[in-house]
């Protein structure tokens, strides 16, 4: 190990997904001029801001070598119920932790069933993906259900010190798993599931109740993210979250954290978030057809997670050769 | 003396179907080590695993300085100062040394919930500074480690209970030489704090630099108990075998009908193999000595078409070929058994029959389709012949010892019309019991004519078995010599070419 790191073998630690941010960037540039102003990147923030929030739970269940793609369904959910809650006359903040506490529950019921019957958590969590979309159809027989309170636009419109209270919410949610993850024992026993579940065991902690507090956690900040959504679009919508499932996961990725043995972090989801929202912003700035977009997109993200994945490869044999 | 710091009597076990312990006695003083030696399956985990509450032994009692005890968890050992440093690493990838040392043990500090990093760094420090290995950084990533440095990170996490008495299970298994030299200081080091060790290890070679007394297992049974000292390896093998050395190296006297294999003046591309001639004979084991880097693996390859040759020949029964492939040789009827037998010989995850069966599959089934069950009656048949312990054809070979892993690399070539083999280091990594076996399996298929090559780093079994020795010297034949000619010193120095 040499003290002094040259300055190629510090390109080689730059992680991936920046290089793809930064060509992104000037690949849209050069392609319209629009989408490098100010004003546009401040709407990129805040239309990344709900899925930072979700990716950040999912990424905290990859850490743990789990995987959860029931986030789209409960952020659908969430929304329909917080409505629907809204229209029975509940009070907001009485409705709010109500459909909080549904969503934590659900990703409890996920990780419960992943770490008690030992299934595979894409199986489990795609089952319940299904669950709490049927829940919320059947609620609203397929229709969108509309309601309007002030402290929708508040969450969506105002501003703390001139920040956007989207970016404000997800900085808050950042800061929080920052702490949970580096700073508490629970955080060190996310990076022992992914890393060395034994050692758990050796260690007297029960890893049940391991793996279902991140499910939980991933729950909880779906449904945050659900009521983000339901503000902006002011109305609980059935398939509102349709895709988020896919695009958390393929964000966490992009932003390095792998499947397997915990490596990674939340601070690379900002970048793979980030990345994801500028090339669906740059997309309609450019005025590609939205039905290509779908399709363009999962490409992209394709594409990322192949360049990502290799470039690990060829980082680990380096590293082996060394050896 | 002392009174033992902790002494176990008459220890039982039984697992389903085997008595794993059957009255063992064991002691242990302080800044004692305690070897524990046997074959595999002899029970020295059993043992060590009763004594840190993993286990509950059915009958016996185990006492602490002189306090009858129970011992039914990890957490009870720990309660009695007794910790243990796994074989297999129970390090978590992505934590930092401190977090891992003080994993699910962290200091709060006042914030409530908020780990107090501050201190365990520091107190991680402490620890590691007190091993002298103060350059292991604290906040490093215990995935960027290399072995050694995470044995040390183990230790310093079993010092941080502060325990009296370390269980070590085969510590220097993923050591180099180097490593162990200084693994065997920190040793000395805990020995000299008064800490009790119990170590389970197969390697007799280390016994002398670390061991104060041995105690011998074999199946379950309690042998006995020793002092380094006063013990001869020849005697000590005994014990752990229950027969005599002589027998170890047995051959069996055959004749030698006629040439398999001839290297003509071969080199490779990189100047590893330098001209090298060697004649392997029907019916004859042939060894090939010589230093780690002297080529000796590379000339394997060679001659099993891995590697290109760069000049020379290469004749099989007389006719001379031009090495291409591997599936070329092994059509001519060679076969290798690699060195890296977990990476290279063997399918991992696959059952005991699959990997049996997989190089003769093309010759057992011609057309499309497979039977299985003909699959598992031919590995069934192997599994008898080499008594390889296994519940079933189906296990899958991960699971198996070292020993039986190396039979299962041998029946899958002795299911091929094979007749010129080259074993590569086929006792690494493997216990004594198992070893005689396969020597035995040697010396048979020699007797039945076949053409063996053997590369071994382990001089005595280079010498005991091999009916003619070849020593390498960078790349090159130094020295050719007829069994018995030349003593374990002069092959040795040959090795080093000194001239004797």
């Amino acid at each position: 190990m040499s003290e002094a790191k040259s300055f190629k073998e510090k390109i080689h630690n730059v992680p991936p997904v920046l290089w793809m941010l930064i060509t992104c960037i000037a690949i849209f540039t050069i392609l319209s001029p629009q989408f490098f102003e100010l004003s546009n990147f401040r709407n990129i923030l805040i239309q990344a801001a709900p899925l930072l929030v979700v990716s950040i739970g999912v990424t905290v269940v990859l850490l743990s070598e789990g995987v959860d793609l029931s986030t789209g369904g409960t952020i659908s959910l969430t929304t329909v119920l917080w409505i629907t809650f809204l229209k029975m006359g509940i009070p907001i903040t009485v409705a709010i932790i109500m459909t909080l506490i549904i969503a934590l529950f659900v990703g409890g019921v996920n990780g419960f069933i992943v770490a008690k019957g030992n299934i595979p958590p894409f199986i489990v969590t795609l089952g319940m993906a299904s669950i709490t979309s049927g829940v919320a159809l059947v609620i609203t027989q397929g229709y969108s259900i509309y309601f309007f309170h002030p402290l929708f636009s508040r969450i969506v419109n105002s501003h703390l010190l001139y920040i956007p209270m989207p970016i404000v919410i997800a900085g808050v949610v950042f800061l929080v798993t920052w702490f949970l993850l580096y700073r508490t024992k629970y955080g060190a026993q996310v990076f022992g599931l992914g890393g060395n579940p034994e050692a758990l065991t050796l260690g007297g902690i029960n890893r049940i109740w391991s793996v279902v507090r991140v499910f939980s956690y991933s729950g909880l900040l779906a449904g945050i993210t659900g009521l983000i959504l339901a503000s902006r679009i002011e109305s609980g919508n059935p398939i509102s979250g349709v895709g988020w499932e896919f695009d958390a996961v393929a964000a966490t990725l992009i932003g390095g954290t792998s499947f397997n043995e915990g490596r990674g972090g939340i601070g690379g989801t900002i970048l793979g978030v980030l990345l994801l929202a500028i090339i669906r912003n740059a997309l309609n700035v450019i005025g590609v057809s939205s039905m290509y977009q779908s399709a363009l997109i999962g490409s992209m993200v394709l594409l990322a997670i192949i360049i990502d994945v290799s470039m690990k490869n060829k980082k680990d044999n380096r590293i082996e050769t060394e050896v | 003396m002392q009174n033992p710091i902790l002494s176990a009597q008459g220890i039982s076990k039984r697992f389903p179907g085997v008595q794993a312990l059957d009255k063992v006695d064991f002691d242990l003083y302080p800044g004692e080590v305690h070897i524990i030696v046997g074959e595999n399956g002899a029970g020295k985990s059993t043992l060590s695993k009763c004594i840190l509450g993993a286990y509950l032994p059915e009958e016996g009692e185990i006492y602490i300085e002189g306090k009858k005890v129970s011992i039914k968890s990890s957490k009870d050992a720990l309660g009695f100062g007794i910790t243990a440093v796994y074989q297999e690493f129970n390090l978590i990838p992505y934590l930092s040394v401190a977090q891992n040392i003080y994993f699910n043990r962290e200091f709060m500090s006042k914030i409530p919930g908020m780990v107090d990093m501050k201190k365990m760094h520091e107190e991680a420090k402490k620890i590691l500074s007190s091993l002298n290995v103060d350059y292991i950084d604290t906040k490093t990533k215990v995935k960027h480690l290399g072995v050694a440095e995470k044995q040390m990170v183990e230790i310093a996490k079993a010092l941080s209970f502060k325990p009296k008495i370390i269980i070590f299970d085969e510590p220097t298994a993923p050591l180099s030489e180097r490593e162990i030299e200084a693994f065997f200081k920190q040793i000395h080091k805990l020995k000299a704090a008064g800490i009790a060790i119990v170590y389970v290890s197969h390697r007799m070679h280390e016994f002398d630099q670390i061991g104060d007394r041995i105690t011998v297992l074999r199946d379950g049974k309690y042998i006995g108990t020793v002092r380094v000292d006063s013990i001869s390896d020849d005697e000590l093998v005994k014990m752990m075998v229950g027969r005599d050395v002589s027998q170890v190296y047995k051959r069996t006297e055959n004749e030698h009908t006629g040439e398999a294999l001839r290297t003509e003046n071969i080199c490779d591309k990189k100047g590893k193999v330098r001209n090298v001639n060697i004649t392997v004979n029907k019916g004859e084991i042939v060894g090939l000595a010589g230093l780690v880097g002297a080529g000796r693996t590379e000339l394997a390859r060679l001659i099993y078409g891995v590697d290109d040759i760069y000049k020379g020949n290469v004749y099989i029964k007389g006719e001379k070929v031009s090495v291409k492939s591997p599936e070329q040789m092994v059509k001519l009827g060679l076969g290798l058994l690699p060195e890296d037998r977990k990476g290279l010989g063997l399918a991992l995850k696959m059952s005991v029959a699959w990997n049996i069966v997989s190089v003769s599959l093309r010759d057992m089934f011609p057309k499309l389709f497979i039977n299985s069950q003909k699959i598992s009656d031919a590995a069934e048949e192997n599994i008898k012949e080499l008594r390889i312990m296994t519940p079933s054809p189906h296990r899958i070979i991960k699971f198996l010892s070292g020993g039986n892993q190396q039979k299962v690399v041998i029946a899958k070539w002795l299911n091929t019309d094979s007749d010129i083999l080259i074993f590569d280091e086929p006792t690494r990594g493997i216990d004594v019991g198992a070893k005689m076996e396969i020597y035995t399996l040697m010396d048979k298929l020699a007797a039945e004519g076949k053409a063996i090559l053997m590369i071994s780093s382990e001089l005595q079994e280079v010498i005991g078995l091999s009916d003619r020795l070849y020593i390498l010297h960078e790349g090159k034949i130094v020295s050719e010599s007829k069994r018995g000619e030349l003593s374990e010193e002069e092959i040795g120095l040959r090795m080093l070419t000194v001239e004797a």
